[in-house]
């Protein structure tokens, strides 16, 4: 059996989690960007359009409820970006161990 | 032999560890005809919202009316889709009590509010008179909600093998 060499496994680990990283970070802070800029514009033509008379009162409830609905919403999708991000950084991982495993060990092993 | 027993361990460790993980899903599978649904019934409220940008009056609403049935079918559809995808629950308690994973997919919430929106909107439609403003707030809210939808489903892309 060879040895497992662990410093070259921690290397191989560090450059599989980078670009992971590096992407949906990037992905989420886009995302992040643009529902804050259309969350701030809604609310700034609501207030005009209410204050002006061309929002109805009927509707201006919904709208109202609106507004803090796709904030939740969007911070529920952001928490599942998230997730999913520790989900690709999970899947990487254990592709890297199991592949030094396999090397060191002889045996041909599969994660998933 | 130290040396063969600390690669023993060390086998041992990194086998258990990753074959827990590996095991352990997080998020659900993506599903290439929910997002083709999605894209599709997004082009079309696109379409419909350009044509009443101006606003819309209750005396030629049945022109709409059919519309507004099926956009609410097509995202209703979709939501049932959406709940009936299979959804994962981590079985190992190391990681649900460290990653708090949603309960549900985060984008099932939003493709309901576009329903819900234009239901508000079909039943506004034939009561009174809309303004243009009126018409823009509820685009915004299908735009926005629409993003959040689609930015989840396409993350899942990544992370399917």
């Amino acid at each position: 059996m060879a040895a497992l060499d662990v410093g070259k496994l921690l290397v191989d680990i560090e450059n599989a989690a980078r670009p992971i990283l590096e992407r949906d970070l990037k992905a989420i802070q886009g995302f992040s960007e643009t529902q804050l800029r259309a969350l701030g514009q809604f609310a700034a033509t609501l207030a005009a359009g209410i204050a002006s008379g061309e929002i109805g009162k009927d509707i201006q409830p919904f709208m109202l409820q609106s507004l803090k609905d796709m904030t939740q919403h969007f911070v529920d999708v952001l928490h599942g970006l998230a997730v999913i991000t520790i989900q690709n950084l999970i899947d990487a991982i254990v592709d890297v161990a199991v592949k030094a495993i396999s090397a060191a060990s002889g045996v041909a092993l599969k994660a998933f | 032999m130290p040396g063969y027993r600390a690669a023993i361990r060390i086998f041992l460790i990194i086998g258990i560890a990753g074959a827990g993980l590996a095991a352990c899903r997080l998020v659900p599978d993506y599903d290439d005809e929910i997002v083709q649904s999605l894209n599709a019934t997004t082009e079309e409220t696109s379409k419909f919202f350009a044509k009443v940008t101006g606003g819309t009056n209750p005396a030629d609403y049945k022109k709409r009316e059919d519309t507004y049935t099926t956009l609410i079918g097509k995202y209703d559809a979709l939501v049932l889709r959406l709940e009936a995808r299979a959804y994962p629950k981590p079985t190992i308690p190391f990681i649900s009590s460290r990653v708090p994973v949603p309960e549900k997919a985060p984008s099932i919430a939003p493709i309901r509010k576009i329903s819900e929106t234009l239901g508000v909107m079909k039943k506004l439609d034939v009561t009174r008179r809309t303004t243009p403003a009126e018409v823009a707030k509820f685009r915004e809210i299908f735009e926005t909600e629409t993003r959040s939808a689609l930015t989840y489903e396409n993350a899942l892309k990544r992370d399917s093998k």
